[in-house]
């Protein structure tokens, strides 16, 4: 019923009543608007109404909150004097709200980010105890699926040995739900104990039981709660869909937000557990444990280990050379992006710093010019300790409001974030949530003292004497200035650091860019098939696929039509591995072959995805069911396989094939598939019609922009089968770049922290040299008046800011190195000391320097010796 | 009552719609009242943090809850006026009757 209240504002007022009156005020506020506003004044009218009430309410929650906390008057008194004295400099007020603002904004976004991926435990009963197990294969992979049988053995060994008090297997498939409208849906195919094992319970219904993994046993699966309530309209458990045309009853509902292994997840059945599950060499399962409390991980694993070695000595022809690798689940959850995710949490921290320092020094110029005010209560008799109070009380509440603009501008870029496809785990729980609004808080606290230090010592130390002779005093204004000068150089420094940061990863991506991935995506159409799911039989796969594709052939502006899988630059889904025989060779030992990844292709592949056919002949209509069969290669196997040799006409056997052997009729050009960054790895192509695949992609190429042919591919497609469902429709430079998009993203959002520090490091400069300049303005008086140009006066100035910078620079140096060694993975063909950037970002700063001063040294050139001779 | 304890307008109107509402009388509903009689929009807030300074002057009491319950299924808070909020009603509106009697406002120059 609250679904559709402003959920921002409903937030903002939950916050800020007081606790025993939240529940009264909000739920009269909601049903109001839910049961007498939103019926009458209409949605948009309705929610002005309630942002209305929220904003109107704001103070009189504050009251209300005071008048709990019983607020010592000393205190709310010095609110009282701070509130109004930032009212009296509205400019200063406004540029130091702003500054925190920024700095803590862009802290609380990335904060929310990395609490939940990384911080957050996971949704799990005890997380800590989870394992992720895999098959270490003998070729070095560590982290290879399991296979059933291989599964079963360690699941019941690890529990009998008291490594594992659970084990649980997985594994993800495309299907079709027939009940309502088809529509393709992922479904996770697990162990009995797979909820158990993870330790979470179904909402509604049961979880999985042995006897629903016995074969022959009635279909039963769970349903994920976002699409029983978006979908299945939230009915009652249970009840029956019809998934890939086979009826399976849903017993349970998971809890909401349950997303493993992955968000897609739509629906759970059970893995069928019987002795006779397929060889031990069909490696497809992923596999996680539960650990006992007492046993550690490296205990755990070395006692799979040795079931391991068992099981090789038991089935030598499959097992031989095996191992295992156990990793905490939390790890290999998120092993990827925790670097990228901290390098961002430290450049935001950076930005804070920076932003920090700039408002201590716009504090400590008004400090300044507020020191006869200091001066005067102190000779009236105020303790230092009244005098630091004020001056702290001030900068607590810039920090504050900047706290407020801080959620603000978090909330905004949060919802930017959400609508960029970055592959992120987790990142269907970012949300701006209690803990990270907490850390906000901390942050601004945190940052308002730190502000506030300097000027507050400084206000303290105010010389009531000195002060209130008319003149200014000298020494407290060079004090001060050293102050100032030092809070610049550290922000130069950290800034310097934040700029070879950005610039390296910058660098980085345009090579990564730059790389070709070994076919030609311009031009091209993407379209997505999943056949297994439904009702087709495998042998009629290949029929599908080539009426399909003459549909395609005969649209307006299409100059080439095939399919594939998968696809390059797809990553490592769908993509298989199998041992690879070469006819005329001894066959290597049995789990020691050589493995080349296997693709399907159809006839018009290679020129509709514009890889290059180097030698021999692509896959033509001729190469069906009935042919001699065929195979192609790409460069990367012929250069493995047949160094120095001819290729052509040479016969291989695919693991997977039963002794098939193939004739190679052509060699292409090599593509990149796990992404830009990795190496090339040998392929062979065999022909669709030879022996189906069910997951096929179409590919259109076409002479016009492709993105005009979307609806006509979907509409043929659906003419010669209305029920197959068509997905992921995309342009192949949309496919590329969503394989760099994690990584775009992070050398904007480092790119953006960086041209942030470098303004306000600008703006810090700038503030030191003007006052500088003001203060000094009698001396160039004098200096002009004894003949000096304007120009050496400018040079003066600017040389001095210049001097500023080149000590930040020195500095931030060794911080620039310490960042960029913390770089290394990230980066892609770039040195981590590349020169050249480091060249340029010092250059980048100095004119940043020059630029700050130059302002102020105009000024300076234009003091009057008049005026400074008058002065005296 | 507690002499000196004068009425802020707003809780004179919330008094006032405390004591139209006839027992009926919680947050929202004397927002509503407020509302529809004087056509001010009154924030929701601004009502339950004078309700509770009526409280604490003495002026109001809670009522026990009858069936009617919110949102989130609790009873809700229903207020009465005690004898001193009606004593602090009366003594506001004599005060006003004394301050306006006898007098007549030119309309006019503003």
């Amino acid at each position: 019923m609250s679904a559709r209240v402003p959920r921002l504002a409903r937030f903002l007022l939950a916050l800020l009543i007081p606790p025993d009156e939240r529940r009264a005020i909000l739920s009269d506020l909601d049903e109001e608007y839910v049961r007498h506003i939103r019926p009458v004044r209409g949605v948009l009218r309705a929610r002005a109404w309630y942002w209305r009430q929220v904003i109107g309410s704001i103070p009189h929650a504050i009251e209300m909150r005071r008048r709990r906390s019983g607020l010592s008057d000393r205190l709310s008194l010095d609110v009282v004097l701070a509130l109004r004295s930032l009212r009296r400099r509205p400019a200063t007020t406004a540029a130091a709200v702003l500054t925190l603002g920024l700095g803590i904004g862009a802290n609380t976004a990335i904060y929310s980010v990395v609490d939940a991926v990384l911080f957050r435990p996971l949704p799990f009963g005890e997380p800590d105890r989870l394992v992720r197990i895999w098959s270490a294969n003998p070729r070095g992979i560590q982290r290879n699926a399991m296979s059933p049988p291989d599964f079963f053995d360690m699941r019941d060994g690890g529990i009998a040995s008291g490594a594992l008090t659970s084990a649980a297997a997985y594994t993800m498939s495309d299907a079709t739900l027939r009940t309502g409208e088809p529509a393709r849906v992922v479904v996770a195919t697990v162990s009995s104990s797979f909820f158990e094992t993870l330790g979470v319970h179904p909402s509604t219904g049961r979880v999985f039981q042995q006897a629903d993994a016995r074969s022959g046993a009635p279909a039963v699966a769970i349903v994920a709660d976002q699409f029983w309530r978006s979908r299945l309209g939230a009915r009652a458990v249970p009840f029956e869909v019809s998934v890939s045309g086979a009826a399976a009853m849903v017993v349970g509902v998971a809890p909401r937000g349950f997303a493993f292994p992955s968000p897609e997840v739509s629906f759970w059945t059970p893995l069928v557990e019987d002795a006779s599950s397929g060889p031990r060499s069909a490696h497809y399962l992923d596999v996680i444990g539960r650990m006992p409390d007492a046993v550690t991980i490296s205990a755990s694993t070395a006692a799979l280990q040795g079931i391991a070695a068992q099981l090789a000595v038991a089935h030598p022809e499959s097992n031989r050379g095996w191992g295992i690798t156990a990793v905490p689940l939390e790890q290999s959850l998120t092993g990827e992006v925790r670097r990228p995710l901290l390098l961002l949490l430290g450049a935001v921290a950076c930005v804070l710093l920076i932003a920090c320092a700039n408002v201590a020094g716009l504090l400590l110029a008004n400090g300044e010019k507020r020191s006869r005010e200091f001066a005067l209560r102190t000779a009236i008799g105020a303790a230092p300790s009244r005098l630091i109070a004020t001056q702290l009380v001030e900068s607590v509440l810039l920090a504050v409001f900047g706290a407020g603009v801080a959620v603000l501008l978090a909330y905004v870029g949060l919802g930017l974030l959400a609508r960029t496809d970055i592959p992120l785990p987790r990142s269907e729980t970012i949300a701006l949530e209690t803990r990270v609004l907490a850390v906000t808080a901390a942050i601004a606290l945190l940052t308002g003292l730190l502000a506030g230090l300097a000027p507050a010592l400084r206000a303290s130390r105010a010389n009531p004497e000195e002060a209130l002779k008319n003149a200014r005093s000298a020494g407290a204004g060079v004090a001060a200035r050293r102050g100032r000068t030092m809070l610049v150089v550290m922000q130069i420094a950290v800034t310097f650091a934040l700029t070879i940061s950005a610039a390296l990863l910058l660098k980085s991506y345009s090579k990564l860019t730059r790389v070709d991935p070994g076919f030609d995506a311009d031009h091209v159409l993407l379209a997505q098939v999943s056949l297994a799911v439904t009702a087709y039989e495998p042998d009629r796969w290949a029929a599908y696929v080539s009426r399909a594709l003459e549909e395609l052939r005969t649209l307006p502006t299409v100059t080439s039509v095939g399919a594939a899988s998968p696809l390059p630059l797809s990553g490592r889904e769908g993509l298989m591995r199998f041992g690879v025989r070469i006819e005329g060779r001894p066959a290597p030992a049995e789990g020691q072959s050589d493995r080349t990844y296997l693709r399907w292709a159809t006839a018009g592949y290679f020129a509709a995805i514009g890889i290059p056919v180097v030698s021999g002949r692509p896959f033509e209509d001729r190469d069906d069911g009935r042919a001699a069969a065929v195979a192609v290669v790409d460069r990367t196997f012929v250069e493995r396989f047949f160094p120095g040799e001819e290729a052509l006409g040479r016969k291989i056997v695919m693991s997977n094939e039963r002794g098939r052997a193939r004739t190679i009729i052509g060699v292409v050009g090599p593509v990149r598939q796990t992404g830009l960054d990795a190496v090339a790895d040998p392929h062979v192509y065999i022909p669709h019609a030879q022996n189906p695949s069910a997951a096929m992609t179409f590919v259109v190429r076409s002479s016009a922009a492709p993105q005009g042919l979307a609806p006509l591919v979907r509409e043929r497609l659906r003419a010669v089968d209305p029920s197959q469902p068509v997905y992921n429709i995309r342009t192949g430079r949309e496919m590329i770049a969503g394989t760099i998009a994690g990584r775009s993203l992070n050398t904007v959002l480092v790119g953006v922290f960086a041209d942030l520090a470098g303004l306000l490091t600008l703006v810090g400069l700038y503030g030191l040299m003007a006052s500088w300049v003001a203060e000094s303005k009698k001396e160039f008086g004098v200096r002009l008046a004894l003949g000096a140009r304007p120009r050496d006066v400018l040079t003066m100035v600017v040389g001095r800011g210049l001097r500023v910078t080149a000590v930040g620079i020195a500095l931030g140096l060794p911080l620039a190195i310490a960042a960029s060694g913390g770089l290394r993975s990230l980066l892609f063909e770039v040195p981590e000391r590349d020169t050249s950037t480091y060249v340029m970002a010092c250059a980048a700063l100095l004119f940043v320097g020059a630029a700050a001063s130059y302002l102020p040294a105009r000024q300076a050139t234009a003091a009057s010796p008049v005026d400074s001779l008058r002065g005296e | 009552m507690a002499r000196g304890e004068y009425l802020g307008e707003l809780e004179q109107i919330v008094l006032l719609a405390i004591a139209r509402l006839e027992g009926d009388a919680y947050g929202m509903s004397i927002r509503r009242e407020i509302e529809s009689r004087t056509g001010r929009s009154v924030a929701i807030g601004a009502v339950y943090s004078t309700l509770e300074r009526l409280q604490d002057k003495g002026f109001t009491e809670i009522v026990r809850p009858r069936g009617n319950v919110d949102r989130d299924g609790r009873a809700r808070k229903f207020f009465a006026i005690t004898r001193a909020g009606v004593g602090a009603l009366d003594d506001a509106a004599a005060m006003q009757t004394r301050m306006w009697a006898g007098l007549r406002l030119r309309k006019g120059k503003s």
